[in-house]
């Protein structure tokens, strides 16, 4: 149980995805431009890298070292694929706000990440709760940048559809920050602020 | 056989194997949910046609193409026509926009709809041409007035998005111009 417990809150802050093992940027970086999108998009991943962790950590006693990666590969788009046509079939109204994202899944390597270094090396329950750890830390962290840039950028905040806030026409958004240099800007400041709190920690 | 070719068939043969499971299983998938994903499209495209032109009943819809322009013209209860709906694709920054215009008898546009899954633009940018604050500014304009407000005309392009906008609103008048040759002049 404490090793369940360990491999679920290891994702969320110790080796988070995004801000220490600084994986998945590439879908990271398109769609934190609004919180709505960065949310749908860590929802997406969410659904996929558990069941991938959880499929990967039940076949790895069949899958020899060597051949593991074109594998991995298999299996993963196999499962993206069967997701986004099941998603489109039987929940058409979910699909329409998570359909844009899936495709982008396939390129997010947080998911080959995780079974490489995880899943292939342990159990199933252990792999489901690194699977939900790593879904929300990413989910926090992406989510996070959503909001900074969508209020700088674009001065409103809509998340789950809901517009939760509007700075009015007044407000003059700065562009940059929607625009793929903004998403660098949070991200880097973000990365600095772990680092620093990580050395700060060291010397105390 | 020595060690190394024992190994290339066991992998070739495990790689196979993985390879027919997932495309079985692609297959199967692709075989139940085929038919549900296309009642979804129907239903999202009658859905739309409803949202564009309210006036028109759903079952009085009659299909017509001219000319690779596919309109469906919209009867209300009594039989009278009450204007068409055309589906028109435009070239945006990212792909294809496919946009669903409905059209009042007298030429003048009732309402555009463009859904999430009918367009590939930026998220954050160009996604915004989804928006209802942007396609409601189509409504009883007409194609002197669908231009954006830099080219003279009446629509507010998106702030950074001036590609996407103006893919949308070239697509709706070049719509109502052939509307008004096509259907309008015939009528």
């Amino acid at each position: 149980m404490k090793e369940f417990w360990n491999a679920f809150t290891n994702g969320i802050w110790k080796e988070n995805p995004l801000l220490v093992i600084i994986l998945g940027l590439c879908p990271t970086l398109a769609v934190s431009g609004s919180a709505n999108d960065a949310f749908g998009m860590s929802l997406a991943l969410a659904f996929v890298l558990i069941f991938s962790n959880i499929f990967i950590s039940f076949i790895r006693k069949w899958v020899p070292n060597d051949l593991r990666i074109p594998l991995f590969i298999i299996v993963i788009s196999t499962f993206v694929t069967i997701i986004d046509y099941s998603m489109n079939a039987f929940q058409p109204e979910l699909y329409k706000n998570l359909g844009v994202f899936v495709p982008l899944i396939v390129v997010n390597c947080i998911i080959l990440g995780r079974a490489e270094a995880y899943a292939y090396k342990n159990t199933v329950m252990n792999s489901l709760a690194d699977g939900l750890g790593m879904s929300i830390g990413y989910m926090l962290v992406i989510t996070f940048i959503g909001i900074v840039r969508e209020i700088s950028g674009n001065g409103t905040l809509t998340l789950l559809n809901h517009q939760l806030l509007y700075l009015g026409d007044s407000y003059r958004p700065a562009l940059i920050m929607i625009m793929p240099p903004g998403a660098f800007l949070v991200m880097g400041s973000l990365f600095a602020f772990k680092k620093w709190l990580n050395a700060r920690k060291e010397r105390s | 056989m020595n060690e190394f070719t024992r190994k290339t068939i066991k992998f070739g043969l495990l790689l196979f194997g993985f390879c027919i499971v997932g495309a079985g299983l692609l297959s199967w998938v692709n075989t139940v949910t085929m038919k549900q994903i296309e009642i979804n499209r129907l239903a999202e495209e009658n859905r739309k046609r409803q949202q564009v032109l309210p006036l028109a009943l759903e079952e009085r819809f009659q299909e017509k193409i001219i000319d690779g322009n596919k309109y469906f013209l919209g009867y209300n209860g009594n039989g009278e026509y009450v204007g068409a709906v055309l589906n028109v694709e435009s070239r945006g920054y990212n792909g294809p926009i496919n946009i669903t215009i409905g059209i009042n008898p007298d030429g003048k546009v009732n309402g555009i709809a463009i859904s999430k899954l009918d367009q590939g633009e930026t998220p954050g940018l160009g996604l915004k041409i989804t928006t209802r604050k942007f396609q409601e500014q189509f409504s009883g304009k007409d194609e002197t007035e669908l231009r954006l407000k830099k080219d003279d005309g009446k629509i507010d392009a998106i702030t950074a998005a001036t590609i996407s906008s103006q893919a949308v609103v070239r697509a709706v008048r070049d719509g109502i111009v052939s509307y008004k040759k096509q259907i309008m002049e015939k009528i």
